[in-house]
């Protein structure tokens, strides 16, 4: 870990070479993930110009239709089309703007609280420390799909009340390894003289201990998202997500569980974008890990 | 020892108390809770019955404090759509659920301590290879769709097991291998890792320069400092089936308390859901509470540090 050398370097020209060492380091991404991300994240952002129809456009002439290679298949529906004759190619790229949207929401929001939460509990240490990891302890210990259920069977189905419920669950397990990231980042020697020379704690905080736990927040959410998915996916599976007619691929899932003999294909496809862009996620983490921060194999 | 073990009993009870403060003030804060707590469609009257029985009427602290007094007592109220005191559901419904999650740990454990030993043993090798696509797959397959699938090949396709319900041993297959297969994921990592570790230790090649052979060496003297994580893993595993469980019951119409949850939720039958999260959310604790103390006992390095 480059790490060691660069205490000394300041926090600008850390900036810069880290920059560059992650743009040089994108070259030696493992290929397939990356590929993947990028069509999901592309999906995402223009999915309304790419899908050949409205994800919520009802044609119950056409209704299970099968995919293309199937005798009865047309070109027309190249994934087939469910029990309302709504195409499932366009649902599935439609849907990869709900999973990942809602992802990047807890990301931010729960992770940026857990982040401040994080460095205020290990920069500070003891009562603060101890009463903000108590804190984190309960909440961890929470059943997340139950707490879930129950949250959004009383708030109402919506795609604001399930960020909601999920964002605390994330910032506890972010708070928890930046804490303890911060502890050992702020013993060293740079801190100390930061602190000695009148630097006010939030500059320190900002300037000297958060670019040292950056890494570990990058490698973190990267691999968060694709946990988050799978959560997501689960609460939409069981009728407590994003609510319909909205295309979340866990939604088609379960659409799809009526007609397993007849209509395998509802079922199929959403539940390979769910794994497709979860292990992805997963592989492409690992490797940032192994890249930025070996010394955290086990995150 | 003594104290630290008490001051995760009080945590553990913090915990408890956090649970049931979130579940009243959810029950409280939502429009009007005699709406909440009666079935749909029900008319005014069942409404007023039911704000009386409540204690709506009286102050928010007062409501409060018997809402804590009647969890003290375990009574968690009735069914709104049946009727039936929920205690009796849970307890009807959870030793389906244990068994089910029991066998889950059982796939996980037979699965995944072959395929991480053999994977750190054989490093780099096909048997290495595979052990690291299980635990990919694992991490990453939605348990839901996992569970269709299986449905697919092997009740629809093949006719081998049956597809749903809780029956005969074969019955316990699909829905016990679905809510296993994502813990295997963590624990052949975790084997795999521990096992690597040992495998570098100065004992192990102690036993090696002795002329032990391979087996010994690995199945006594590696295998068994490397299962320690692993067992503290499979404890809190169970907590993690918990989570799984009110999807995989759900999946395969098992009758366990996952499933009354979900069940509930359509039926907006509060009762019931409050007392799943207070029951799923005490187990929770209870299981982190023991894995701690487990862990206090066996490792005495450590200790409540404050």
């Amino acid at each position: 870990m480059a790490n060691t050398s660069m205490q000394i370097v300041s926090p600008t020209t850390l900036w810069a070479v880290r920059v560059r060492s992650v743009l040089g380091g994108l070259r030696r991404a493992p290929k397939i993930p990356s590929l993947v991300l990028l069509v999901f994240m592309i999906f995402a952002a223009f999915g309304q110009w790419i899908a050949p129809y409205s994800p919520v456009a009802v044609d119950m002439a056409a209704s299970f239709s099968p995919p293309v290679w199937h005798e009865e298949g047309s070109a027309d529906h190249l994934l087939g089309t469910d029990k309302l004759g709504r195409d499932i190619l366009s649902r599935l790229i439609r849907g990869a703007r709900v999973s990942l949207s809602l992802s990047l929401f807890v990301i931010g929001l729960g992770g940026g609280v857990g982040v401040v939460l994080g460095l205020i509990s290990g920069y500070s240490g003891g009562k603060v420390d101890a009463v903000m990891q108590r804190g984190i302890e309960v909440i961890l210990a929470m059943p997340t799909i139950l707490v879930a259920l129950v949250f959004v069977f009383a708030v109402g189905r919506s795609f604001e009340s399930v960020i909601l419920i999920l964002s605390p669950f994330l910032a506890a397990r972010f708070a928890r390894i930046v804490r303890g990231e911060t502890l050992s980042v702020r013993e060293r020697d740079f801190v100390a003289i930061a602190k000695v020379i009148g630097t006010p704690t939030w500059m320190i905080l900002l300037k000297h201990i958060l670019p040292n736990v950056f890494n570990t927040i990058i490698v973190l959410a990267t691999l968060e998202v694709g946990h988050l998915i799978l959560l997501e996916s689960s609460l939409s599976f069981l009728g407590v997500g994003v609510p319909p007619p909205q295309p979340a691929w866990g939604l088609m899932v379960a659409d799809g569980r009526e007609f397993l003999t007849s209509a395998y294909w509802i079922t199929l496809f959403p539940g390979l974008c769910i794994l497709a862009a979860v292990l992805s996620l997963n592989l492409f983490g690992d490797w940032l890990r192994d890249t930025l921060d070996p010394r955290r194999r086990q995150l | 020892m003594v104290k630290y073990i008490g001051f995760r009993l009080f945590q553990a009870l913090l915990g408890l108390w956090f649970i049931a403060t979130l579940v009243f003030i959810l029950s409280r804060s939502i429009g009007d809770p005699a709406e909440v707590f009666t079935a749909r469609n029900s008319g005014v009257d069942a409404r007023e019955i039911m704000a009386a029985k409540l204690g709506l009427d009286r102050p928010l602290h007062e409501q409060y404090l018997k809402f804590i007094g009647q969890l003290v007592r375990l009574d968690l109220g009735e069914s709104v759509s049946n009727g039936i005191p929920v205690t009796q559901i849970l307890v009807e419904r959870m030793p389906a659920t244990f068994t089910l999650g029991l066998i889950a740990l059982l796939f996980a454990l037979v699965f995944s301590l072959p395929l991480g030993v053999l994977g750190a043993v054989y490093r780099d090798t096909p048997v290495d290879w595979l052990a690291k696509v299980m635990a990919f797959l694992g991490q990453s397959m939605p348990p839901f769709w996992l569970g269709i699938m299986l449905i697919i090949l092997f009740a629809v396709v093949w006719g081998l097991l049956p597809p749903a319900g809780k029956g005969e041993w074969h019955s316990y297959v699909l829905p016990g291998f679905t809510l296993g297969w994502g813990v295997m994921a963590g624990m052949v990592r975790l084997v795999r890792s521990s096992m690597l570790d040992v495998l570098d230790s100065d004992y192990v090649a102690m036993a090696r320069a002795k002329g032990l052979p391979e087996v010994v060496v690995i199945g006594k003297h590696a295998l068994r400092n490397a299962l320690l994580p692993v067992l503290t893993y499979s404890s809190l595993v169970l907590g993690a089936f918990m989570n799984g469980s009110v999807v995989v019951e759900q999946v395969f119409a098992w009758p366990g308390i996952g499933t009354s949850a979900v069940q509930s939720v359509v039926r907006r039958d509060f009762p019931v859901i409050q007392g799943v999260v207070i029951v799923f959310g005490s187990f929770f604790i209870l299981i982190n509470l023991l894995v701690d103390i487990m862990y206090a006992v066996i490792d005495p390095r450590i200790k409540y540090t404050q």
